[in-house]
């Protein structure tokens, strides 16, 4: 039982990371609001919100299953608080703050359109710390850390992501970037 | 009795997401943001939807990245 | 309404100041001795219809009816039950506008007469005065001159859209001093969420004396369509002054009053900088803004009047005055915030004589385009000015499309 529990826990622990890292590449390119192809905003929109979805359910998984196997040492508290595990403790409680963060972001996602754009947006923005932290803790503690495909799938993961924050950053980043600097630059002096 | 779509123009950053759903009303300005296609599709921060978008409508309400959208049903024309 | 079939003549300055009889920096003893007290509570119901009967639309610049104003919070107090707020707005974010300034240095205790009637007909739980910063001693005198505790003085930003209903509402609950998105009726939901009736100074002061003297009495001045008096703010030249005129007035014989000989000026800018153009002088400045009703008339908004005399292009002054409201943009909405500074770079074009034969199709686009896309009429009153501007100005247009200038040589 505790070894089904351990490899549940092992899959949804990678299965989340890799979700998680789809939702934060597909959330930048929404952002933009820009069309890729095949890719409308529509169905970036949904495909964010799906792939955030599935996230959540797999976290949840990997929770659980960690809960229920005895091995992993792991208490209820473990899950709110962080680093008060007997195993890995500095590890495993990343693990507890990005899942925080993840419920917060969750939930302010969930009632968006009750709370101001302001609450909203601050949380939110959130993702962009939860994601290393996340990947920090599988690198941490993840029974397959070591292993390389493990690493290559991180290294590209990082690749990637830090591709589109750069992406984020640069100017042209918005749809109609050009025509808002031109029309914010106003009369000629 | 036709559905008119809310605009928070406040709120709207001009994504696109609406102009995409409700293409046979909507259409983008030079700058990004929803405009009526018809010429008096504005009306006091309105715009007047055709009565087979409804559905549309909800969606891009629903799917505004910044809750900047509501539907309405109005009495107009 | 009227049973005379007598036409009125009255036309330019009233004969007799009305909002400003007491006198300069009139105190309180002088103002009592001009206007007497206010009409006591027993009075109440007739006032009520007095205010009816007078016809008096907002001072503010928006002209709606203020007796539907104050009956719209009324019948939202008697729905909810809730306990209206009360919102004298001073702020006057024009620039070219001085006359509510004016009202509070000289009138003030006009204006809080008017204050104290509609709060007592309405029961309101709240009584704002909105000024803009700087106006407030000469108030704070008054008030204490009276005994006036009530009224919370509120000092908000000067900027351009500083008095706009829903930036004044925002301004007195700790938020910026912007308009906000706002598609209800502040009758309905206004500050705090509470009924709340935002009136003009200068509309207060006039409900003050049609308390005192009846609507019968308001109407003696004025025309039918636009009865009463109104201060008017006019800029000639930079020289500003302000003047109580009456109400419909003809704008040509106001000018002559006013010894600005109508044969030096161009044209006239009417309501101010969200006005419009006129070269035709024999029109009459009112409430109204239905042109189709009304040909010859203008509206003329919170009585704004700029004075274009011959020598200076009119074209070089609309494009300075897009300007101004482009950036004067409270930079919320998209339309209004990349829409109006694109709309003054090519109205700079046409003063600058360019001529690029697609400019003024792309202007007359733009100002279909900002139209009716934003939380207010800053993006609306904009598009008028300036396409008033080549309406009015066509030959001037014509002439700088082709590189020339009718008024610089």
């Amino acid at each position: 039982m505790d070894e089904l529990m351990w490899s549940v826990a092992r899959t949804s622990g990678m299965i989340s990371l890799l979700l998680l890292t789809g939702t934060l590449l597909v959330g930048i390119m929404a952002r933009s609001g820009r069309a890729f192809g095949g890719l409308s905003r529509y169905t970036q929109s949904l495909l964010h919100r799906s792939f955030s979805l599935l996230c959540v359910i797999f976290v949840m998984l990997h929770v659980l299953s960690l809960l229920a196997d005895s091995y992993a040492k792991m208490q209820i508290i473990d899950i709110f608080v962080p680093f008060l595990g007997d195993y890995r403790p500095f590890w495993q409680g990343l693990g507890t703050v990005s899942f925080l963060l993840m419920i917060a972001i969750a939930l302010t996602g969930l009632l968006r359109r009750h709370l101001g754009q302001r609450v909203f947006r601050g949380i939110h923005l959130t993702a962009y710390l939860m994601w290393p932290i996340a990947v920090a803790h599988g690198l941490g503690t993840g029974t397959d850390a070591g292993t390389l495909w493990y690493r290559i799938v991180t290294v590209i993961s990082i690749g990637l992501v830090l591709a589109a924050a750069i992406w984020r950053l640069t100017a042209n980043y918005l749809d109609h970037s050009a025509t808002r600097r031109l029309a914010r630059e106003g009369v000629k002096l | 009795m036709s559905a008119e779509l809310e605009i928070d123009w406040t709120r709207c950053q001009g994504r696109g997401l609406c102009i995409e759903l409700l293409a046979a009303d909507l259409t983008s300005d030079p700058w990004g943001y929803p405009s009526a296609r018809r010429a008096d599709g504005h009306q006091s921060g309105t715009v007047i939807l055709a009565e087979d978008q409804r559905e549309a409508a909800n969606e891009a309400v629903k799917m505004c990245p910044l809750s900047a959208l509501k539907l309405r049903t109005s009495a107009h024309q | 309404m009227s049973t005379t079939s007598i036409p009125k003549v009255h036309l330019g300055v009233l004969e007799e100041p009305r909002l400003l009889a007491a006198g300069p920096d009139a105190s309180w003893s002088q103002h009592l001795d001009t206007f007497g007290p206010v009409p006591s509570p027993a009075e109440d119901s007739q006032i009520v219809e007095q205010w009816e009967a007078s016809g008096l639309s907002g001072r503010g610049g928006g002209s709606f009816p203020t007796a539907r104003k104050i009956a719209a919070v009324q019948r939202s107090v008697n729905r909810t039950g809730k306990a209206p707020v009360l919102i004298a707005n001073g702020s006057e974010g024009e620039p070219l506008s001085y006359k509510d300034q004016m009202l509070l240095t000289h009138a003030p205790h006009l204006v809080l007469d008017g204050m104290e009637l509609t709060d007592r007909i309405l029961g309101a739980s709240e009584r704002y005065l909105v000024t803009k910063a700087g106006a407030h001693p000469r108030l704070l005198q008054a008030m204490s001159e009276r005994g006036e505790t009530s009224v919370t003085l509120h000092a908000t930003d000067s900027h351009f859209l500083a008095g706009q209903a829903t930036a004044v509402i925002s301004s007195l609950e700790g938020g910026p001093s912007l308009p906000r998105h706002q598609p209800w009726h502040l009758s309905d939901l206004g500050l705090g969420g509470a009924p709340t009736l935002l009136v003009n100074v200068e509309t207060l002061a006039h409900l003050a004396l049609i308390a005192r003297y009846s609507a019968h009495w308001f109407r003696s001045a004025g025309t039918e369509e636009d009865p009463g008096s109104r201060m008017v703010s006019i800029h000639d030249a930079g020289h500003y002054q302000v003047h109580e005129v009456h109400g419909g007035t003809n704008l040509s014989v106001l000018l002559e009053q006013l010894q600005i000989p109508t044969k030096d000026i161009h044209a006239v800018l009417v309501g101010g900088f969200h006005g419009q153009f006129t070269t035709d002088l024999d029109i009459s400045l009112s409430a109204t803004t239905d042109a189709a009703q009304y040909p010859s008339t203008l509206s003329v908004g919170a009585g704004v009047l700029e004075i274009l005399r011959f020598g200076t292009c009119p074209l070089e002054r609309a494009s300075e005055i897009v300007d101004y409201l482009a950036q004067s943009s409270a930079k919320q909405c998209g339309p209004c915030m990349f829409g109006l500074p694109t709309l003054a770079r090519d109205l700079q074009a046409v003063a600058r004589r360019s001529t690029d034969p697609q400019l003024t199709e792309r202007i007359e686009r733009l100002t279909q385009l900002v139209s009716g896309r934003g939380a207010c009429h800053h993006p609306d009153a904009t598009a008028r000015l300036a396409s008033s501007a080549l309406h009015v100005f066509d030959d001037e247009l014509q002439a700088h499309l082709s590189g020339q200038c009718l008024h610089k040589f």
